[in-house]
């Protein structure tokens, strides 16, 4: 474990003298345009670059052996996308009238039918009274 | 994967020294006159930088052999038999 907290502070400390290495022609008025000012940019911005760098690396480093000790779980396997249509459920068939349905459906037409049946039957006997 | 962290670390030590350097190198800082304010910042960081390097370098070496020692000798896993 030592290493990799060493590497990481080191790496993280250098990451802080770069930032101050790009700020101090501001912060201590170098003469505009002088070579001081050039060597500091380019030096604080190499630095910084180096020093994310070494702490990915360090943190990478130190991730895959906790992994190796097992003191991190391991990372679930990707599934295909494939599967994820199958766990879809499937569309639902259509549905299918049944008999109740359609004698639900016929019974008032029926007996409308059938009283309207009754009432010309009614007045046909109406008329033969006459 | 540590040997590129390794080679990191010694990179900055590498850039702490090019800072300490640099005012004289680029004649930024003449001979024989007081040190001006960027010469002084940049000796001190520089100083700082490759102390951390150095440093750095080092704990981490020191940190790899104390987990050698840690693991135990390590045998091959065949070895040819010897007549």
């Amino acid at each position: 474990m030592t290493r990799y907290l060493a590497g990481l502070i080191t790496a993280t400390a250098a990451l802080g003298a770069g930032v101050w290495l790009m700020l101090a022609p501001y912060g201590l008025d170098y003469p505009s345009g002088g070579t001081a000012v050039k060597v500091d940019m380019w030096t604080g911005a190499g630095a910084c670059a180096l020093s994310l760098a070494t702490i990915v690396v360090w943190a990478r480093a130190w991730r895959a052996q906790l992994r190796a000790d097992g003191l991190l779980p391991e990372r679930p396997a990707e599934q295909p996308a494939a599967s994820s249509e199958q766990e879809q459920p499937p569309a639902p068939a259509p549905a299918v009238p049944t008999t109740e349905d359609l004698h639900s459906l016929l019974k008032p037409l029926v007996a409308a039918l059938a009283a309207d049946q009754l009432e010309r039957t009614g007045n046909r006997h109406t008329e033969e009274d006459w | 994967m540590s040997r590129w962290g390794i080679a990191g670390i010694g990179l900055l030590f590498a850039i702490g020294v090019w800072l300490v350097a640099a005012p004289f190198v680029t004649g930024q800082q003449p001979d024989s006159v007081t040190w001006t304010t960027a010469t002084r910042n940049d000796v001190i960081v520089g100083a700082v930088l490759a102390l951390l390097g150095f440093t750095g370098f080092f704990t981490v070496l020191a940190g790899h052999i104390a987990d050698m020692y840690a693991k135990g000798p390590q045998h091959p896993a065949q070895q040819p038999a010897q007549r």
